[in-house]
């Protein structure tokens, strides 16, 4: 089974870091779509079957928390898994979060918490990685 | 505020830039000509602006890092990874600030064309690390 | 059989009855490599994270600096059928040296644990476990049989 995800964040930086510990993380992917606020995540979660969001809060157009509601209030995603990558520390706010069955993570995270987080999720151990090395690295 | 700005620069450029900020207690601002800067506005508890101001030799190394690419980055790219360094700090800074029952909301990050003191600000943080120097000053409204 | 790894020092091996061991980890870095399908592997022991303090020594011996030990490290590997893919890697290190940070001024230690976690994220490696920092010293010793790393630390024993 191969686990299409969608990453949502307005920094590419973000996205491409997000993306990189994926493909390094042993976990068996298919897509890996990107959207950089939640109106074109909904457009993305529209089009296509994912089986795993990640999501920042702070995003303009449409922030994470209110795409979280959206996704939750809609049939065809209410049990989509979602794990916020934020910078959100407010006790109130991660609360709240929490409730709307999501995991968290806090940023900065290294990306060996993220694939530990994401592993947890999936219940996929972790795996051999599908980077195949460059002319660049050893 | 002063400590909550180095602990969370300290804490951000090593977890995601790899990289080992060392507070300077030498208070010489950096020149605006050579250097880059983000700003990001939030409100919340208390409202204000967060500005990060590196050496321009800097960005490179800073987004090389984070996305751990050996190869030259886009400068958008750059600037994007400069920004969210400028985020994750805001976001951590404020946090240690305020505590944690606030709640803040961040702007997105805007990169600076032009970097003009035009008010004092309520806290600064200056570094040095290998690849160059950085500042963060912090800049309030209203009651805290 | 108990290979022992000094300080700037690395092994590599593909014999099941070999056990590798190092000792003293202060700020130093000990890391490990395993794969378990070819059941070859081996151990690094890093004093310093730049070779450019000095590229004479580096020159010398590269596993005394992570920039020049790891990449080295990690071919050995490869050169006794280790696949990147499918390597485990395990740090431990990192110990401050002093009592607070105020007086751990070079604080090398982490330097060395930020220079190796960038060194792996450039190359496309991820850590799959690590104890590292604190003030205590470290022994680590890496079955290859079974790829078992374990870690002796004040007289008492985790796996890694």
């Amino acid at each position: 089974m191969s686990f299409n995800i969608l990453i949502v964040d307005d920094s590419a930086a973000m996205r491409s870091i997000i993306s990189k510990t994926l493909r390094l993380s042993g976990l068996p992917l298919g897509e890996i779509h990107q959207a950089k606020n939640g109106v074109e995540a909904l457009e993305v979660l529209e089009e296509n079957w994912v089986d795993l969001a990640l999501v920042d809060i702070n995003m303009p157009v449409m922030d994470g928390e209110t795409l979280i509601n959206h996704v939750r209030e809609n049939p065809d995603t209410e049990d989509l898994a979602i794990i916020v990558v934020s910078t959100e520390s407010s006790e109130t706010r991660i609360e709240k979060l929490l409730e709307k069955r999501v995991e968290f993570i806090h940023k900065p995270f290294t990306p060996e918490t993220l694939r530990e987080k994401v592993c947890h999720l999936t219940g996929v151990e972790y795996g051999t990685s599908t980077v195949s090395s460059n002319n660049f690295d050893f | 505020m002063e400590q909550a700005l180095y602990q969370a620069t300290i804490l951000t450029f090593e977890e995601l830039g790899f990289m080992f900020p060392v507070p300077d207690m030498d208070v010489l601002g950096l020149d605006p000509k050579t250097s880059s800067a983000i700003s990001i506005d939030f409100k919340g508890d208390f409202d204000g602006r967060l500005v990060l101001q590196v050496e321009s030799s800097m960005m490179p190394t800073i987004a090389e890092n984070m996305l751990g690419e050996e190869m030259p980055v886009e400068e958008e790219m750059q600037r994007d990874a400069l920004g969210e360094i400028a985020n994750v700090i805001c976001g951590n800074a404020l946090s240690m600030i305020a505590g944690k029952k606030a709640v803040f909301k961040l702007g997105a990050p805007q990169f600076m064309t032009e970097i003009e003191e035009t008010e004092d600000p309520k806290a600064v943080a200056h570094f040095n690390l290998e690849e160059g120097r950085a500042e963060v000053l912090l800049y309030t409204k209203g009651k805290q | 059989m108990k290979h022992i790894i000094g300080i700037a020092d690395m092994k590599v091996s593909s014999k099941p009855d070999d056990t590798l061991i190092t000792y003293a980890l202060g700020s130093c870095l000990g890391i490990t490599a395993y794969d378990p399908v070819a059941k070859v592997g081996g151990m690094i022991h890093i004093m310093l994270p730049l070779s450019s303090v000095n590229p004479n020594k580096a020159k010398e011996n590269p596993y005394m600096f992570v920039d020049s030990g790891v990449p080295e490290f990690f071919r050995a590997c490869y050169k006794a059928g280790a696949v990147k893919q499918r390597m485990i890697v395990k740090v431990a290190g990192g110990a401050s040296t002093h009592q607070s940070d105020k007086e751990d001024q070079f604080q090398i230690g982490k330097r060395n644990f930020l220079m190796l976690r960038k060194l792996l994220w450039k190359n496309n490696v991820l850590i799959e476990s690590f104890d590292v920092g604190a003030k205590h010293s470290r022994t680590m010793l890496l079955d290859m049989e079974t790829g078992d790393v374990t870690l002796k630390i004040q007289n008492e024993e985790t796996k890694l």
